[in-house]
């Protein structure tokens, strides 16, 4: 990671959020971030940097909020969402100028936590090449302790849970991590 | 217990994100930094790279985000080996700011064959240097997303 701004900036930045349509159709995961595997995210032999996977799944995140309501206004009334738990499975190497396609499920959700997964694809062949499974909790910057979300973003989350409800559950997921004793 | 070095790091300006703090990629890139630390206490350094082709490949990593950290904070990662197997190694990083548990991170790790691309066994030296180091995990370790 070199020749990064003066601070962490997502693709979105500023462009605010989508006003939500509660009679719009919801896709089963989501797809609303794609992008090439950039020259600052890769380390000497070509491949992306671990750390930027990570990366990458929290610009799809940024872009699962705008779709959900929560932009630069939302942030500056005090409120955001944190991950507070990330479980990351790196399946294959990716290299310079790959396209990336992320999809994005939501597990659950509560009054104030958001429990996601993500998908990372190459966008030509769709092949798997990373997940990541988060728990993120809607805080009040200020205060810095968990709050309730509105009633309007719950409504939308419960939403996007039943239409993502019809998807199968990834066997990664909720699975903590070991050394099977039967393999090298 | 542990013979392994703490890693020390301050946190960068371009590390920080639109809430102020640092941001959750950034807390992998430092505990990446304390693998390459033990990697080269362990005997896998860059020349070992070189020499055998082969280097350490994470294919799984949990984190677990405690409390949020400024610009300018210096971060301390006390790093654990808890497992591993001849081809695999298990950390546990735990970082800290003024004494103070900020992140944890667990890792599987895979010791690859950079020229085949496929797994291969660690040398008998790294293996032995693994074993010796070796501490039980700690209870935040081997847990899944509740």
């Amino acid at each position: 990671m070199v020749d990064e701004p003066q601070r962490v900036v997502t693709p979105y930045e500023g462009t605010g959020h989508q006003t939500w349509d509660d009679s719009a159709h919801i896709p089963a995961p989501l797809y609303l971030h794609e992008t090439p595997v950039l020259p600052r995210w890769v380390d000497y032999n070509g491949h992306m940097s671990e750390s930027c996977y990570l990366l990458v799944f929290g610009d799809n995140s940024d872009a699962f909020f705008r779709y959900i309501g929560i932009g630069e206004d939302y942030r500056e009334r005090g409120r955001s969402l944190y991950t507070v738990e990330s479980h990351l499975h790196n399946i294959r190497e990716v290299v310079e100028g790959e396209l990336l396609r992320l999809s994005l499920r939501l597990l659950d959700h509560d009054h104030k936590r958001v429990h996601l997964f993500h998908e990372m694809s190459n966008a030509t062949e769709g092949n798997l090449l990373a997940t990541g499974e988060q728990m993120l909790v809607h805080v009040d910057v200020e205060q810095g302790r968990s709050v309730a979300m509105s009633e309007d973003l719950q409504h939308r989350l419960g939403s996007i849970l039943l239409a993502h409800n019809e998807l199968a559950v990834p066997d990664v997921v909720g699975r903590p991590m070991g050394i099977p004793r039967n393999r090298g | 217990m542990t013979e392994l070095a703490q890693f020390r790091q301050s946190v960068r300006d371009e590390w920080i994100d639109y809430n102020g703090h640092l941001s959750e990629a950034y807390y992998v890139l430092v505990f990446g930094y304390a693998t390459d630390a033990l990697m080269e206490q362990i005997g896998i350094d860059e020349r070992y790279r070189e020499r055998v082709g082969a280097s350490l490949y994470t294919v799984e990593a949990h984190i677990r985000y405690l409390d949020e950290v400024s610009a300018g904070a210096e971060l301390v990662v006390l790093t654990r080996i808890v497992g591993g197997g001849p081809k695999k190694l298990r950390l546990c990083h735990e970082m800290s700011v003024d004494g103070q548990l900020v992140a944890t991170e667990e890792i599987l790790a895979l010791h690859v064959d950079t020229e085949l691309g496929q797994s291969s066994p660690f040398p008998e030296d790294v293996a032995d240097r693994i074993t010796a180091l070796t501490e039980s995990a700690p209870e935040y370790a081997g847990r899944a997303i509740r």
